[in-house]
């Protein structure tokens, strides 16, 4: 209650600035960064949404994400592939929260698709979203592994920018 | 590749989105009766779209396994959809959210005639080619949210099932790459059951959709150790509704 009491004196104070969650299709354009047994990529992040209010304090975002990244010290590439839900609190233009989704990565090289890795994943994610639809964000994405399968997995963090028409 | 996603998201929603307050009895039959009004009856997609399917089979006492594929290719878009029932309702700022589920059917026919050896996608011409039908009935969970705009009728949704199908295939089957042994991949020929599942992410225009589907296919063959079929793509189509 007071940490609601507190942004809604920011957000009379600061006007334009909050937003809180309305529905509207949303694009990120960012970086990523990631690790897996060891080795290390690194690259860009795409991502599209829709967003769900459910209330001023609940939204569900729908989204998928796509990833172009280059492995550390290989000539091979990676891209990590998400469909998923997030699961937003408002705190005025900030959210916060988990989500899960499900990811097919593929590693290439050569000019082919050579393998690939897909199952659940979970998550958090964090950001600003203002009332003109321009927005930051950051989320981890984690335990990224094969389904069913208990070898190495991906830990991820991306950040990146966006804008939502509402 | 992506077999169906967990239904985890679908028990968590509800929960998520509790009214704050204690509903009274007349608010939860209007309720209700919306639930009603946003529930669609059966229907039909027709469409088009661009698919992969994958055959998979394992034999014990034979090395490695048979992945043959078709490297994708453009395909017509039919399945069925019963009528929807709901589970829960809970009001959004724009519409609603909507749990329920339906009774889901297809069929198709597929020709995997490229074998997965050095790439995870895309096959290579060994001369062996798996030719199958296959038909499918499954019980499905979904949940639906929207409008995403007031006033329009975007909505998006996402959805599960388990249930049974039928197989047939023939053909060959080369098993352990390359090098490895050429075997018959029906043998004793003949419909096979299979256990069905699928999946879809879907963006509803009206009566137009977008969706991103996947079948799997379990198949119950007494000449293997396991076999599977299974296909992904996105297509768009025009759903009918009657």
């Amino acid at each position: 209650m007071r940490i609601q009491t507190g942004w809604l004196l920011a957000c009379f104070l600061t006007g334009a600035l909050c937003a809180g969650p309305a529905n509207g299709f949303g694009l990120t354009l960012g970086g990523v960064s990631g690790s897996q047994g060891g080795v290390t990529s690194s690259g860009l992040s795409l991502g599209g949404d829709a967003q769900f209010a459910a209330n001023d304090a609940w939204s569900l975002n729908p989204f998928l994400m796509v990833s172009f990244e280059s492995i550390s010290g290989s000539t091979r590439k990676v891209s990590d592939n998400m469909g998923g839900v997030q699961f937003r609190r408002w705190f005025g233009p900030v959210y916060v929260g988990p989500q899960l989704f499900f990811h097919d990565r593929l590693f290439s090289g050569g000019g082919s698709v050579q393998s690939s890795q897909y199952g659940p994943g979970v998550g958090a994610v964090v950001g600003w979203e203002g009332a003109g639809g321009f927005s930051v964000g950051a989320q981890v994405d984690a335990l990224e592994g094969q389904f069913l399968n208990s070898g190495d997995r991906r830990n991820a963090v991306r950040a990146y920018v966006g804008y939502r028409w509402r | 590749m992506p077999r169906p996603l967990a239904v985890l998201p679908c028990l968590l929603l509800p929960l998520l989105l509790q009214a704050e307050e204690p509903a009274d009895p007349g608010l939860l039959k209007t309720l209700a009766g919306r639930a009603q009004e946003e529930l669609r009856g059966s229907s039909v997609t027709l469409g088009a779209g661009y698919i992969q399917g994958t055959f998979k089979a394992t034999k014990a006492g034979t090395p490695g396994n048979a992945q043959l594929t078709d490297n994708g290719k453009a395909n017509l878009l039919l399945d069925y959809q019963g009528r929807e029932k709901a589970l829960a309702r809970v009001p959004m700022k724009n519409g609603a959210f909507l749990l329920g589920w339906n009774l889901t059917a297809t069929a198709g026919q597929f020709t995997a005639d490229r074998q997965l050896v050095n790439s995870a996608f895309t096959g290579t011409n060994l001369g062996t080619s798996v030719k199958g039908q296959y038909a499918a009935v499954a019980p499905s969970l979904f949940l639906r949210m929207g409008p995403l705009y007031p006033g329009t009728e975007i909505y998006w949704s996402f959805g599960a099932g388990l249930g049974v199908a039928a197989a047939k295939y023939q053909g060959t089957a080369q098993f352990g790459g390359s090098a490895g042994p050429v075997l018959n991949a029906s043998p004793g020929g003949g419909v096979k059951p299979a256990l069905f599942e699928t999946a879809f992410w879907q963006l509803d225009l009206g009566h137009w959709v977008v969706v991103f589907n996947s079948k799997y296919f379990l198949i119950r063959d007494a000449n293997f150790s396991s076999t599977s079929y299974e296909v992904y793509g996105l297509s768009a189509g025009y759903r009918i509704t009657f």
